[in-house]
């Protein structure tokens, strides 16, 4: 019986060359200085009151588009209930947005690729995170038990593994597509 | 105015007509007469005292010498004068007859004499005829006399069955031999019923009634044997003549009884004094004589007791001894009001009362015994006497001691009336006295209590146990977390107060005692129920209670709710919890008692609260749920360093490759 070779392209594999590793280090720099900041913000909380307020009413809106009776005082989304959910800094998303915004800039790609990714990265994960918002909500006027394991447990891993995929396809698709 | 040849006329008729006249009642006299005559003689023996035409009194008599009237005795071949009155009842006359003299019956061999009347007797006409009886021939013993006015047949008499007559009384002929009759009496020296320990003094006396002496014959004459329980004293026998002594437990005498004599023996015995009570000591002596006088005693005569209507028999006396007679009365007290209840403490009282002449001892075996009846338990160390020793034996109250002659002894003890004692129940005990109604040391007889407050006679003593129902009320309270009222999500608590305003306890009887439906749009709050006695829970939607209630006590019971956060402004939630309660007293509810809401004037209205959702959110508190922790910060950042380090090298790689 005769054998089929399959015959494998003629280049050698290589891991990191100097020039990526310092995209790397640069990467971890300013993925530290970004969280260094967040955290920041998140400690001052009157700087971005208009920004969880403004979170805080858009989650009611939605919250109420799905019959919730839900009103908005600041930053805090009350249920008629005695369930009352409090939107400060760390809720906003911010921490994500601000790395996958990183991870966007560091990567080599073009100018536009890079824009198309901020804009990709920080609407997707604005979004992510009202859903994230309007669920917990619901879940914290209805089922309050199981707040905690909502909130811990699957949000934080979806929110994770939401942002990874969504930057993994920038850089996959739209930055390998308008790659200089 | 009449000639006087006319008054001659009629003064002729008159007199003619007053002959005539006289004339007719003389003829019809004489005719009357005639006819009386014509009957037949009829005679007869008057009764002794009959007052005869003469005026005097008809005679039936037999006279003897020292001896007359309606029993007659004599020796024998002693004369007896007879006197008869023959009597002729008629006015026809009897010609001559003959009157006989009979004794015991008519016939030659009893004839005694016969008298001819010759002359007869005329109309109403009687005779006094005297007969002589020589008694020599006659048999001894008692006879009686017959008199007979003989006709012979020539004599025609109206009626002659009254020609036969026997005279009143006997005629005792006695032969020439002593007659003995004994008699034997007895008296207790210290007077009274005879007892144990008593002297008793018999006294025999023996009369010789015969024609001839009873001499000192060959043998004893007269034997007495002491009978049993009876001891001889020593020393005590006497006679009046003769000689009398102790022979072998018996007394005897010896000596002569002229005619119409008698001697008198005494002795004494002492009773001994384990004679029974009540035997009875019987003994006879005998006298041992010559009925036919040839000097041998051959009759035997017993004594008898004149006490008696029967001849002959023995003399007899009863011992008494004297002995306790026991009663015993048994009463109880408590001290509440009203009949006694479960739970009631009752003390028994039993009184035993020695009526008797003697004390009764404390004998083996206890004197008093009273079994605890059903229902009653035994207050332990309660149980005392005045004397003696009272004990608690195996459910029982026993009494061991001694009660004097007229003493008196009080045996106490308390019980209490099971709390299971059904309604109405009648609870009857009777102790029972074991005493010595013998004197023999021994309890060998009972007698039970009385009761003395009944009519009857050593009937238990009974306790009717009655058991007072409760009365129950309820309340229920509604309390909220923070303000006047609830809003969507607080928690709300209930206040149930159940109150027994009865004197008796409510029971935890079959079934759920207080039954609470959650109401609309409130959820119970898990582990938030509980009672300050018995066992509350919830079973389902509805909150439950089982368990008692003491008179004059109260239950309270709590538990939370959670307002469901769908509940609307302005809605109000009344609920009402129901109690079941027993208002017999039986062992089962009956009854059904809602709760009331005290904040109304309403009674057993529902308790209600109406939800109020605030213009204003209650900040009661609020969640922040940040999007990442820092964990989850710092794992994103490196799964994306690593993703942006693999997407580099795959980029350098397919840069090389082309």
């Amino acid at each position: 019986m005769k054998k089929k070779v399959t015959s494998r392209p003629n280049y050698k594999t290589r891991i990191l060359n100097s020039s990526d590793l310092s995209r790397i280090v640069v990467f971890a720099i300013l993925l530290a200085a970004v969280a260094a900041g967040i955290a920041f913000l998140t400690n001052h909380d009157s700087a971005m009151a208009s920004f969880q307020g403004g979170i805080a009413r858009i989650t009611s809106g939605i919250v109420n588009l799905f019959g919730g009776r839900t009103s908005v005082t600041g930053n805090v989304i009350h249920s008629s209930g005695s369930f009352a959910l409090s939107v400060v800094t760390a809720c906003t998303g911010l921490f994500t947005t601000g790395v996958f915004i990183v991870a966007v800039l560091a990567f080599p790609a073009t100018s536009l690729a890079k824009l198309t990714g901020v804009i990709l990265g920080a609407t997707g994960i604005f979004l992510i995170n009202l859903m994230r918002l309007g669920s917990l909500f619901y879940v914290g006027v209805h089922f309050p038990n199981l707040f905690d394991r909502m909130h811990l447990l699957v949000w934080q891993s979806l929110v994770i593994v939401l942002a990874l995929f969504l930057w993994l396809f920038w850089a996959r698709v739209v930055a390998h597509a308008h790659r200089s | 105015m009449l000639h006087r040849e006319e008054r001659k006329g009629i003064a002729s008729r008159l007199a003619f007509g007053a002959s005539a006249f006289v004339v007719l009642v003389a003829l019809f006299a004489s005719v009357a007469t005639a006819d009386d005559c014509k009957k037949d003689a009829d005679l007869w023996f008057p009764d002794p005292g009959t007052v005869l035409t003469d005026g005097h009194v008809a005679v039936q008599i037999a006279t003897a010498a020292g001896s007359q009237g309606e029993a007659i005795t004599v020796c024998q071949g002693e004369a007896i004068t007879i006197t008869v009155t023959v009597d002729n009842l008629t006015c026809g006359d009897a010609g001559p007859f003959d009157v006989s003299i009979y004794y015991d019956q008519i016939d030659e061999a009893h004839l005694i004499s016969t008298e001819r009347v010759d002359h007869g007797l005329e109309a109403c006409e009687y005779t006094v005829l005297n007969f002589n009886w020589n008694t020599a021939d006659v048999t001894p013993g008692e006879h009686s006399i017959i008199a007979w006015a003989d006709v012979h047949l020539e004599v025609d008499e109206v009626n002659e069955d009254n020609n036969k007559y026997t005279l009143p009384g006997t005629v005792t002929v006695r032969p020439f031999a002593p007659s003995i009759e004994a008699k034997k009496t007895y008296h207790d020296e210290d007077g009274g019923s005879p007892g144990p320990g008593d002297a008793i003094t018999y006294e025999i006396t023996i009369t010789n009634d015969g024609c001839e002496s009873q001499g000192d014959n060959a043998g004893h004459e007269f034997v007495d044997p002491i009978p049993q329980f009876m001891t001889y004293i020593p020393g005590s026998v006497s006679t009046t003549t003769g000689t009398a002594n102790v022979e072998e437990d018996q007394i005897v005498w010896d000596g002569e009884i002229p005619v119409g004599g008698t001697v008198t023996i005494t002795f004494q015995t002492l009773i001994d004094d384990n004679t029974p009570n009540q035997t009875t000591i019987c003994n006879q002596g005998h006298v041992h004589w010559d009925s036919n006088a040839d000097t041998t005693n051959n009759a035997d005569e017993p004594t008898d007791d004149p006490e008696t209507p029967m001849d002959d028999d023995p003399t007899c006396l009863t011992v008494v001894r004297p002995l306790p007679v026991i009663t015993a009365e048994k009463t109880y007290v408590y001290a509440n009001d009203g009949a006694p209840a479960p739970g009631d403490t009752l003390t028994y009282s039993i009184v035993i009362r020695n009526d008797g002449d003697a004390d009764q001892g404390n004998n083996p075996g206890p004197e008093f015994t009273d079994p605890l009846p059903q229902f009653m338990a035994y207050v332990p160390g309660s149980v005392s006497a005045t004397s003696g020793t009272a004990t608690i034996e195996e459910a029982q109250v026993t009494w061991d001691g001694s009660i004097p002659a007229g003493g008196t002894v009080t045996i106490t003890f308390q019980v209490t009336i099971d709390n299971t004692t059904p309604n109405h129940t009648t609870i009857c005990n009777q102790g029972v006295i074991h005493w010595d109604s013998t004197g023999d040391g021994a309890n060998d007889a009972e007698k039970v209590t009385d009761d003395p407050s009944t009519q009857v006679d050593d009937d238990p003593t009974c306790v009717t146990v009655v058991i007072h129902p409760a009365i129950i009320d309820a309340e229920k309270r509604v309390f909220y977390e923070s303000r006047d009222s609830a809003s969507p999500g607080d928690t709300v608590t209930y206040e149930i107060t159940i109150y027994n305003h009865g004197s008796g306890i409510q029971r935890d009887n079959p079934g759920h005692e207080f039954v609470d439906p959650l109401p609309g749009f409130i959820s119970y709050v898990s582990g938030s129920v509980s009672a300050s006695s018995g066992a509350a829970s919830i079973d389902g939607s509805q909150v439950i209670w089982d368990g008692e209630i003491p008179a004059h006590e109260v239950v309270t019971i709590r538990f939370d709710g959670k307002v469901d956060s769908d509940a609307e402004d302005g809605q109000e939630i009344c609920n009402q919890g129901h109690v079941y309660w027993d208002s017999d007293a039986d062992g089962t509810n009956d009854a059904d008692e809602p709760t009331d809401d005290p904040s109304t004037a309403i009674d057993d209205d529902p308790t209600c609260f109406t939800i109020t959702v605030s213009d204003e959110p209650a900040l009661v508190g609020t969640i922040d749920a940040p999007t990442l922790s820092q964990w989850a910060q710092i794992t994103m950042s490196i799964l994306l360093v690593l993703s942006f380090a693999v997407m580099l090298i795959k980029r350098r790689n397919e840069s090389d490759a082309r």
